[in-house]
């Protein structure tokens, strides 16, 4: 049996005893959809006996394999009952009705085959139930209960909302969820089952117009009325256009469907962050230009946009007259330019030249994990794994030759160099060489840099520069408990795909946050993310980013090129538990991440796994050395010796 | 776009082609008087081409095309468009001619006759017909066909009985069993016959078995043929799954297992077991795993698999010059997908084929004295051409011989590697001197360590260098031979006996010698 563990909204169900007799398949609604681009059907199959269901929704089905049958056309959802005879049956009474479908050519609309009378599956057609209503219609009505997943991990839960039933299905294994009385329709009822009857408090109320939210510590308001926004959280459902927009919170994703608000919430425990303030010992003077790396480094911030910032924060303290140069242009008039990161190695090759031409002094933060060896080629397959791979074995299959760096896509090969052709490695490296000065985070990665590119001039070892920033509420976004976090543009070369799955696979939370840099690659990464899967798209306030690190478990590093190593400074800073990537080059002293390869999905869920599980059982705030390290003071202090040494070496 | 061709018809024809050719980037367009021979004759090679037949006044404008084009593209199992229904009796249909394999032939005396034998095919093989207000009749159930199961018996005893008995065992009531044998081969005969279901396909000039292979390919009463070397073991159900794969795809041309480092798209990499039982275990997992799945090919190699009756007679046998020989069997493979058939790997089929030092097969022996043969996409996509048809039994009045008794026999000792070198040359003369016609036979008595397999794959190589056809080459039998005296008094009556280099084998002296220098002298009368 073909099975997938994508779109997980309900895994199917039984009102009862499950129905495992294909004789009694009785309904099956079938829709046209599109996955990963392409056209798809997905079915939820209805089987009755008597009073009791079993419900098998989101059945995907290949056209092409209903005609030439290679594969088993229908791939069932994870969790299904029965086992691959009880698959092979149901699909002989379907499949036929399918390729009569797709040899007759006509535009398939969605529509219901019905096998045998099915008055629960009709009665939750109309009430717009899962499984047995439009996927548009069900999806928009299940949203604010998918959100407040992050709400009802092992709480009580009370529902007084429509399509409370539905909720109630949705939530049941996440906490202890009851539905208002009034709220318990007969169709619905005979659809899901029974849910308990509210009564007594409940940690969480999601409440309709009217509800009462007593005294829970978390409500959410699914028909909020006009102007009831006011010290609530507006979320937005966008419209379901399934499968690829399935349910997302995310306006930039299309056209609002509905909204409603989170009018209360918990949140998770901040742990504190030590002070680490700069003291400026002021009396410099000079005009820096300090220009990033790449090219979208202010529009998609990463790590290296947050260490830009707090470079020119501290510059300007100290005396400096600092800029965030938003071309490289604005930087000529500088006394001497700093080149944050060498991403895109022709923009920080066109830098290094400029400033060289105009006899100015160029220092240059590396940021240097030599993405050409393996990283390139990371970032380039990983997401083809999950789009090649149709099904859960396929998916598995892939990941395997991945970890094994046999997966191979154009150019992009593992084992030998590799950079696409608009990466300007070469140009990287000489970039690199012809700095005044280069800042490495470790002297690993500063004889790297000497080794591969034969840059004689000064190497200055210098770790991150963290700004800190105050706390924002949380608990609206994340819930109110811990998370793993991934922080970064939300892109292939983030790899957040891979920690999204391997989230799902370990069942911890994930709130992967940051600005969207490939919007199918987001849809990848909900498709395959799992039920407990938080999004935040869009780079985060200062504040809401400094909260996420202090109330995560575990920050997770797996991207394959990564923008330096400001965040996870700066997650270490504030006892987060670090699980990184072995291609980074990490090395803040009284921190030990968990280390993994990153095309290894096993690496990484063992990783991600102890580094939460020793995140709960003994949390602990950053060492001694490690605020040492990170001391701002002596951050600036280095970089101000480099500058001090970049003239001499410009002039050499 | 693939490449179009047009074929215009009807009055204005000539007028109209210019228009046609405007119609795509790449466009052929020619009148044609006879539209229905002209659709045949188009047909004939076929490849990754449309192909367009409209009467002058249907012709399309550019906008009408890309419509059909786009209907043809829009899956990979529409084979067939037109404006409307009405249409399809030839005013104006586009075909994409890969997708009608090679034994759909638009036969008719009209042109409507033609393409309607063309609609109805597609229903049998599942191609969608898109032509507004056409309605599509349903399809025929898919059902499981009857086979005939071929056997080559050319592999060590032990090795024969085991894979043997496995076919055996994966037949099914009314299934035709045959087992190719050399004519020599004694012990592979009397394995063979203590089955007494099976028959016997001699072979008296290959020693690799082709043309019996090839005669018993084109004599299957099967709907499905399943030709297994004696080297592979299917374990329990294997044959089933892989005959099940023609009623999974209907326009399937040929199906191979899953074989363990087999170099072309049927080898896996992903099975390892110690012995046969581990074997078998891995086999049920793996159907269990990967039930029904079949992975698309251009390339396979392994003398194991199950082949459409109608695309072995659309594209012939196995070529005598290769034999059933990973060379062969790639070519067979590339004639078949060339031909619009479909060529799989059932990954849920799991076949061992044992170590050729051990099953001493003679054609995976001759494996290693060949290239690996590689997928070549752009022969595929060009068609397969009916001239490159291999008939299943040779046009040459030579394959006749196999009637002609023998007046010379020629005993070749051959003990080990040194000797059998040494024969060779002596061979090539006699391969350039005789053949199948010829009233001689040669009897390559291996009498030391060297084995059947070892000496077949060398002398084989150089009966196909004698520039003969090899169904019409002299006659060679590789015979095992323990005890020459009692292989000698076997020796046919009337039969004269001659011997090359036989001088330290006693039993041999008397007989008459010969080598290369003095083959002609032996029946001057014979020799060419």
């Amino acid at each position: 049996m073909r099975t997938h563990r994508t779109h997980e909204t309900i895994a199917p169900w039984s009102t009862g005893a499950p129905v495992l007799d294909p004789a009694r398949l009785a309904a099956v609604r079938i829709e046209p959809a599109t996955r990963q681009g392409r056209p798809v059907l997905v079915l939820d199959l209805c089987l009755t006996a008597g009073a009791q269901l079993t419900v098998i929704p989101l059945v995907i089905v290949e056209p092409a394999a209903v005609i030439e049958r290679d594969r088993d056309p229908l791939i069932f959802p994870h969790g299904v009952p029965g086992g691959d005879d009880f698959a092979v049956a149901l699909s002989q009474r379907i499949v036929p009705h399918l390729e009569h479908l797709m040899l007759d050519g006509a535009p398939i609309a969605e529509h219901v085959l019905t096998l045998a009378p099915a008055a629960a599956f009709e009665a939750a057609r109309r009430a717009g139930c899962f499984g047995a209503a439009p996927l548009r219609d069900a999806l928009a009505r299940l949203a604010p209960y998918r959100y407040a997943r992050r709400f009802a991990r092992a709480r009580t839960v009370r529902i007084d909302a429509p399509d409370a039933v539905g909720g109630w299905a949705l939530l049941r294994d996440a906490g202890n969820v009851a539905v208002a009385e009034a709220r318990r329709d007969g169709a619905a009822l005979a659809w899901y089952g029974e849910p308990p009857v509210a009564s007594g408090r409940a940690d969480v109320a999601l409440l309709g117009a009217g509800g009462d939210p007593g005294d829970a510590a978390c409500v959410v308001q699914l028909e909020p009325g006009p102007g009831t926004t006011t010290g609530t959280t507006r979320i937005d459902v966008v419209e379901p256009l399934p499968l690829d927009a399935f349910i997302s919170f995310d306006a930039a994703d299309g056209p609002v469907r509905r909204w409603f608000t989170v009018v209360r919430a918990v949140e998770p425990p901040l742990r504190p962050l030590p002070v680490l303030h700069h003291r400026a010992a002021g009396g410099s003077a000079g005009r820096i230009a300090v220009v990033l790396g790449r090219g979208d480094g202010l529009a998609s911030p990463g790590a290296d946009t947050d260490e830009a910032r707090a470079l020119v924060a501290a510059l300007g303290a100290e005396g400096f007259e600092a800029l965030l140069a938003t071309s490289p242009d604005e930087a000529l008039g500088a006394d001497l330019v700093h080149l944050i990161g060498t991403r895109d190695g022709r923009r920080a090759k066109s830098v290094v030249d400029a400033a060289r031409r105009a006899g100015i002094p160029v220092a240059v933060h590396a940021h240097d994990d030599d993405p050409a060896a393996g990283g390139w080629w990371g970032a380039e397959v990983t997401r083809f794994c999950f789009e090649y791979g149709d099904d859960e074995r396929a998916v598995g299959s892939y990941l395997a030759m991945l970890a094994r760096r046999a997966v191979t896509v154009g150019a992009a090969r593992a084992g030998v160099r590799y950079a696409p052709p608009g990466a300007g490695a070469s140009e990287a490296d000489a970039a690199l060489l012809e700095a005044s000065v280069v800042f490495a985070a470790t002297a690993e990665e500063g004889a790297s840099i000497r080794a591969r590119t034969g840059r004689r001039g000064p190497v200055e070892v210098v770790p991150p520069l963290v700004a800190g920033a105050g706390p924002a509420p949380l608990g609206a976004l994340t819930g109110p408990d811990r998370f793993a976090l991934v922080h970064g543009p939300i892109g292939p070369l983030g790899n957040q795909l891979l920690v999204a799955r391997c989230a799902a696979d370990a069942a911890i939370p994930l709130v992967v946050a940051g600005p969207v840099a490939d919007r199918s690659y987001l849809q990848r990464v909900r498709e395959f993310g799992g039920p407990n899967l938080i999004v935040a798209a869009g780079e985060p306030a200062a504040e809401v980013a400094g909260a996420l690190r202090r109330a995560a478990a575990v920050v997770v590093d797996a991207a394959w090129v990564a923008e330096g190593g400001a965040r996870l400074a700066a997650a270490a800073l504030a006892g987060a538990l670090l699980a990184v990537s072995d291609r980074r080059r990490y090395g803040i002293p009284g921190t030990e991440p968990r280390r993994f390869d990153p095309a290894d999905a096993k690496a990484l869920t063992r990783a991600l796994g102890e580094a939460w599980d020793e995140a709960l059982r003994s949390p602990r705030p950053a060492p001694p050395e490690t605020l040492a390290a990170l001391d701002p003071n002596a951050v600036i202090r280095a970089i101000v010796r480099g500058y001090a040494a970049a003239p001499a070496a410009a002039a050499t | 776009m693939p490449h179009l061709t047009v074929l215009v018809h009807g009055p204005g024809a000539q007028g109209a082609l210019r228009r046609a050719r405007d119609l795509a980037p790449h466009v052929t367009a020619r009148a044609a008087d006879d539209a229905a021979g002209a659709l045949r004759a188009e047909m004939r090679v076929r490849g990754d081409r449309y192909l367009m037949i409209a009467s002058a006044s249907s012709l399309p404008d550019r906008a009408g095309f890309a419509a059909l084009a786009g209907a043809l593209e829009s899956a990979p199992f529409v084979a067939l468009a037109a404006p409307d229904a009405g249409s399809l009796d030839g005013r104006c249909v586009v075909i994409s001619l890969a997708r009608f394999p090679q034994h759909v032939v638009a036969a008719g005396a009209t042109l409507a006759d033609a393409i309607g034998t063309l609609v109805a095919s597609a229903r049998v093989l599942r191609r969608a017909v898109r032509a507004r207000g056409f309605a599509n009749e349903a399809a025929p159930p898919r059902t499981r066909r009857s086979a005939t199961i071929v056997v080559l018996a050319s592999s060590a005893p032990e090795v024969l009985r085991v894979t043997l008995s496995a076919a055996i065992e994966a037949s099914h009531p009314g299934d035709e069993l045959v087992a190719a044998c050399a004519a020599g081969a004694v012990t592979a005969r009397r394995t063979v016959a203590a089955y007494g279901n099976v028959r016997i396909e001699d072979d008296a000039v290959d020693p690799l078995l082709a043309g019996a292979l090839n005669r018993a390919l084109g004599t299957a009463h099967g709907d499905l043929v399943a030709v297994l070397a004696g080297d592979v073991l299917l374990p329990a159900g294997a044959l089933d799954r892989m005959r099940d794969a023609f009623a999974q795809i209907p326009s399937l041309g040929a199906a191979f297992p899953a074989v363990p480092g087999a170099s072309g798209g049927e080898g896996v990499v992903d099975v390892q077991y110690a012995d046969i039982a581990e074997m078998r275990t891995a086999a049920e997992a793996r159907a269990h795993e990967r039930g029904r799945e079949l992975e698309p090919i251009d390339l396979a190699v392994t003398p194991a698999f199950v082949a459409a009756r109608e695309a072995l007679d659309a594209v012939g046998g196995i070529d005598p010059r290769y034999g059933p020989t990973r060379r062969g069997i790639a070519d067979l493979v590339l004639r078949l997908r060339a031909a619009g058939y479909g060529v799989v790997r059932c990954d849920a089929a799991l076949a061992h084929r044992f170590d050729p030092a051990q099953s001493q097969c003679a054609a995976a022996t001759a494996d290693a004295q060949q290239p690996v043969p590689a997928a070549d996409p752009a022969a595929i996509a060009r068609g397969f051409d009916p001239a490159r048809r291999v008939p299943f039994v040779s046009a040459t009045p030579l394959a006749a011989s196999d009637a002609i008794a023998p007046a010379y026999a020629i005993a070749v000792p051959a003990a080990d590697a040194a000797e059998l070198e040494r024969a060779a040359g002596f061979l090539a003369a006699a391969a350039r001197a005789y053949d199948a016609r010829s009233p001689v036979r040669v009897h390559v008595l291996l009498d030391g360590t060297l084995t059947p397999a070892e000496a077949v794959a060398r002398i084989r190589a150089v009966l196909a260098a004698s520039g003969k056809p090899m169904e019409a080459t002299l006659a060679v039998r590789v015979e095992r031979v323990a005890d020459l005296l009692a292989w000698r008094a076997a020796l046919e009556p009337g039969v004269s006996l001659c011997a090359f280099a036989c001088d330290a084998r006693a039993a041999l002296h008397n007989a008459r010698p010969v080598d290369a220098r003095t083959l002609p002298l032996l029946t001057p009368a014979i020799a060419r």
